[in-house]
């Protein structure tokens, strides 16, 4: 399976790294930076956030390989780090400057669709947006998780701290609650 | 969590990707959305809604290699974890913090088990003196038995080195006759059986003492004869007491 081939892959540099050669980290950066910063970018505000907190979440993945113990795959645990950082950074900049829902409306401009449009215009598209932000914070991971990531409900329930079941409900209550904001009209 | 909670949960985890249940789950979920039109409905709504989801426009992705390059760059001026950090990381591994664990745990019950005993720890008692005025007996060092050293815990004596006068001072301490001679076919033990069987004879006497089972007039202690003092003079009879006095024992 890919999946499995991908754990392999990933297993097999960090043993390549332990043994010395950097460059077998260089290339796991490369295998997971897009999967970060794309998640990253979903919580901060802008793209230099996104590439500092990837580059802060690689420097620490670098300095701490050592603690990796394989209880998770590479990519769970490099979506850990990035995670906790990318909330950190989200609660640093709440302190400094409260978010405002101009900010919102203006970050749903600036992105540039990559899908088809296939079912909503461009201002349910900033209240689907906004739906999802004002989601509670373990629904909204494990609903992005899933839906943006395509981690399994195994891999979700083991970044958001919680079991598979709870992953499953969260999930569940996140769609009912988006359904409940949003109302029939934009789904139609 | 109630049960229709968690049908629902399978119904929205379904409709989003069958592959991510077991086939158990799938096999409940299915088995619902073959009876329930309601089930059929939800599903297609949350479908539709995460379909939605996923099409919402996404950041314009950065230039990859030059995010790459940066991040190198990054690793570079943060450098490789310091030796305290590897020693860090590597005492914090589960299965090293379970080891000094039980290394400690070793080390503590070896203390425990190898430490000398306590002395019992005994309430200290004021026992009131039977006589506190009676004088102490002098301490009376052991009669010496050897010439030269002493035989030590262990040795065989050398029959060579005994003392005779010592001897028969210890067989007088006895209640013994003098030893004459030791008699070498029986190993020098015919006077001390002799004496043995006096120490049981005195042994016999202080236990019927302590036995109050047995009277003062019993056979086991004797029939003295005192008449004796009955003669005595005056002088005599005086010194007598004045001796006694002196020599009266503590108990």
């Amino acid at each position: 399976m890919a999946s499995d081939d991908r754990v392999d892959v990933d297993l097999a540099l960090v043993e390549r790294f332990r043994g010395g050669e950097r460059a077998a980290f260089d290339e796991l950066v490369r295998r997971h930076q897009q999967a970060l910063w794309r998640m990253a970018r979903r919580y901060v505000k802008n793209d230099a956030d996104a590439a500092d907190v990837v580059q802060q979440a690689f420097v620490r993945a670098f300095r701490g390989l050592d603690r990796f113990r394989a209880a998770s795959t590479v990519r769970t645990w490099l979506y850990r780090i990035a995670i906790n950082l990318a909330l950190n950074h989200v609660r640093d900049r709440a302190r400094e400057q409260p978010a405002d829902d101009d900010e919102l409306a203006a970050h749903a401009e600036s992105t540039r669709a990559t899908g088809p449009q296939r079912i909503i215009d461009g201002e349910d598209q900033a209240r689907l947006r906004a739906a999802i932000e004002a989601l509670p914070p373990k629904q909204r991971l494990v609903l992005e998780l899933r839906v943006y990531d395509d981690l399994p409900f195994k891999d979700v329930a083991d970044l958001a701290d919680c079991t598979e079941n709870a992953a499953k409900v969260n999930f569940h209550y996140a769609v009912r609650r988006l359904r409940e904001l949003l109302g029939a009209e934009v789904i139609a | 969590m109630t049960a229709e909670d968690r049908t629902r949960a399978l119904l929205a985890a379904f409709a989003d990707d069958p592959a991510s249940l077991t086939a158990a789950e799938r096999a409940e979920v299915e088995a619902l959305l073959a009876h329930d039109a309601d089930a059929r409905a939800e599903a297609k709504a949350v479908r539709e809604l995460l379909g939605a989801v996923r099409d919402l426009p996404q950041p314009t992705p950065p230039a990859w290699d030059a995010l790459a390059r940066s991040i190198g760059d990054a690793i570079d001026r943060a450098g490789p974890p310091s030796r305290w950090a590897r020693l860090r990381a590597w005492i914090l591994r589960p299965s090293i913090g379970i080891g000094v664990a039980c290394a400690a745990a070793a080390a503590v019950g070896l203390w425990i088990a190898k430490r000398p005993a306590s002395e019992p720890v005994l309430a200290h008692v004021d026992t009131p003196a039977i006589d506190a005025g009676a004088p102490v007996a002098p301490v009376v060092a052991p009669p010496r038995l050897f010439h030269d050293d002493p035989a030590t815990a262990g040795e065989l004596a050398d029959l060579d080195q005994l003392d005779d006068a010592a001897l028969d001072r210890l067989a007088a301490s006895l209640g013994a006759d003098p030893v004459d001679e030791i008699d070498d076919d029986n190993g020098g033990f015919a006077a001390l059986d002799h004496d043995h069987r006096d120490h049981h004879a005195h042994h016999a006497a202080v236990a019927a003492a302590d036995d109050p089972e047995l009277d003062a007039d019993s056979d086991a202690l004797g029939d003295p004869d005192l008449d004796w003092v009955d003669e005595l003079s005056d002088d005599d009879a005086a010194a007598l007491t004045q001796w006694l006095t002196t020599h009266r024992s503590p108990t």
